[in-house]
């Protein structure tokens, strides 16, 4: 398995061409903060896992990458998912409903609770712009709208995913194989913990705070992917517990989960080690899996940290991550602006930068041979 | 009268009208401001006070939420535009060049480190920017924990005698209380969305 280099003229020129109908990709977004997962499960249909936008455009990603291979949202997009809501994961996500008319939307179970309605309804008065609550707002408001007359809007959505659950599923047809996509969580336990959660952040009069997610979550929906005899495991944020009922560790000891070693495992929550479970590895990856990662450069210590790299490192040889952690130069400002920052700031850089970008694609027929091209300042770590 | 606009360029706000030009005092002569330029409103001293308007109207003002306390004006949604009279009584004034938002994110001994939001440029990437403990408002201290919103400002205070000394505000916002009407409001529309797309487990 060897990576096909970084940005080559080849791989440039390679990069706004579709897929084969008969070809798996995996491909990760990440521009310093936010995360976006595209996926092509053969025979032109696409799933979407998280969102993110583009620095400056406020674009979300998904929506133009398909754009760019020449694709349309609205023939190709089957399914998105929402696999929790914070900022990083949700912002774009109502544009990429918006232009996907016939996907179906699935997003944890927790955020089918009373509690999360509530901060959803609260969010058209939080006191800042664009919270993650917002963003589900939206999409609620475009299945409202969508949900033909005399028909409960629930009737189209969102799939409210638990652990085991098959979200989506493509029989085979000629030489494109079947395709799957199941929740792997939240667990029954996760649920009952998230919502609990959700009850402390209701709204109360005093200081305005805004949630700042610098946690994995419990409540996230992991994904499992099957391509004919090739598997993907997306891990999204969720943590790794030591309470055994949720977490990486409900997965790994569950009974009903698809069986089955995955080939491409996007690392949860940005690498970090509360999110690892060392048993994942062993028991749901194959060997030297292909692993990807976005960074999250945010907070004191930004992901993933150097020992996280050394701990990937030290279970995978191909491991991508679509940013470095590190920032960027910030914009140039006006230059008494410029003065004052440099008298009042003790330290400052950008957090998103260009839409780095780690695409995967396989065969079906020999799922251990990947081919990874690198994009926008992604890289081998 | 000139009108102040000439004496520098403010980075372009493509949200924002207002910004476009500096945000003019009570204390200037605006009878040879064009017309547009009577945006502003009632200075007040309530920083807490709750938003008016409509959420589409703070929006498209782009200042809405927004109060600098002690430095004489408060931005607001221009529901209430107060026309002044031609010969006000002189004030100083506060020019802003670059405002943001920002979010605590951690806090350490002497400093803060936040992610701010550029509110003057909004193609600007998101920065992560450590600053002084020190540099807090006694009155905001209490209010500084990790998801604490504030918004920060940068410019130019304006003397009586058009003497300018550059500055940064910074200010803790805080949630006006919820009236018992809003949080049934909030309840009910929680209650619709459940009612609509709720799936009983
Ligand atoms: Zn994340």
């Amino acid at each position: 398995m060897k990576p096909n280099g970084s940005a080559s003229s080849l791989a440039k020129r390679a990069r706004h061409e579709p897929p084969a109908p008969d070809e798996a990709e995996v491909s990760l977004f990440g521009p310093g903060i936010g995360e976006s997962a595209v996926v092509h499960l053969g025979g032109g249909d696409w799933i979407v896992i998280d969102s993110c936008v583009e620095t400056g455009t406020r674009e979300p990603v998904a929506v133009k990458y398909l754009a760019n291979l020449g694709l349309h949202s609205e023939h190709s997009l089957r399914l998105i998912i929402v696999s929790h809501w914070h900022d990083d994961h949700i912002r774009g996500i109502s544009s990429v409903l918006q232009a996907a008319p016939h996907a179906v939307i699935a997003c944890s179970a927790a955020l089918n609770s009373d509690e999360f309605f509530q901060l959803t309804a609260f969010s058209r008065r939080a006191m800042t712009e664009w919270p993650g609550t917002a963003e589900f707002e939206a999409v609620l408001a475009i299945l409202e709208q969508r949900a033909p007359a005399g028909v409960r809007p629930a009737a189209i959505g969102p799939t409210w995913a638990v652990a085991n659950q098959r979200l989506w599923q493509r029989s085979a047809t000629g030489s494109i194989p079947s395709a799957e996509v199941y929740a792997l969580s939240p667990s029954a336990a996760a649920l009952t913990l998230a919502i609990n959660g959700f009850a402390d952040m209701l709204p109360v009069a005093g200081p305005a705070r805004k949630l700042v997610a610098l946690t994995p979550n419990q409540a996230a929906v992991a994904v499992w992917i099957v391509f004919g005899s090739f598997n993907i495991l997306l891990g999204s944020d969720l943590e790794a517990s030591t309470n055994p009922l949720i977490g990486w560790h409900a997965i790994i000891t569950s009974q009903a989960r698809p069986t089955g070693l995955a080939h491409v495992f996007k690392v949860p929550h940005h690498g970090s080690d509360d999110a690892d479970e060392p048993a994942v590895w062993t028991t749901m990856l194959v060997p030297n899996p292909c692993a990807v990662l976005t960074p999250f450069i945010k907070g004191p210590s930004p992901l993933p940290r150097p020992t996280d790299i050394s701990r990937l490192k030290a279970r995978t040889n191909e491991l991508y991550c679509t940013a470095a952690p590190k920032g960027w130069a910030p914009p140039r400002r006006d230059p008494a602006v410029e003065r004052t920052l440099r008298e009042t700031v003790r330290a400052r850089r950008a957090i998103s930068g260009p839409m780095g970008h780690v695409r995967i694609r396989a065969q079906h027929s020999a799922p251990n041979s990947l081919q990874v091209d690198l994009f926008n300042g992604a890289h081998r770590l | 009268m000139a009108a102040p606009t000439a004496k520098f360029n403010p980075v372009q706000d493509a949200r924002s009208e207002t910004l476009r030009r500096p945000i003019a005092s009570l204390g200037e002569s605006l009878a040879d401001q064009p017309h547009d330029q009577f945006e502003f409103v009632v200075p007040s001293l309530s920083p807490e006070r709750p938003l008016e308007g409509t959420e589409a109207e703070n929006q498209t003002n782009g200042i809405a939420r927004e109060t600098f306390s002690g430095i004489g004006y408060e931005a607001r949604p221009a529901r209430r535009i107060l026309r002044l009279p031609t010969a006000p009584v002189p004030r100083e004034r506060f020019i802003v060049l670059q405002k943001w938002e920002g979010t605590v994110i951690s806090i350490e001994k002497d400093e803060f480190t936040a992610v701010v939001r550029d509110l003057t440029n909004p193609r600007h990437p998101e920065e992560q920017v450590t600053l002084l403990l020190g540099d807090v408002a006694d009155g905001d201290r209490q209010l500084l924990a990790p998801g604490a919103i504030f918004y920060w400002a940068m410019g130019y205070k304006v003397n009586l005698f058009g003497g300018r000394e550059r500055v940064a505000s910074l200010r803790f916002r805080r949630l006006p209380a919820l009236t018992a009407r809003d949080l049934r409001d909030i309840r009910r529309e929680a209650e619709r969305l459940r009612e609509l797309f709720g799936e009983t487990r």
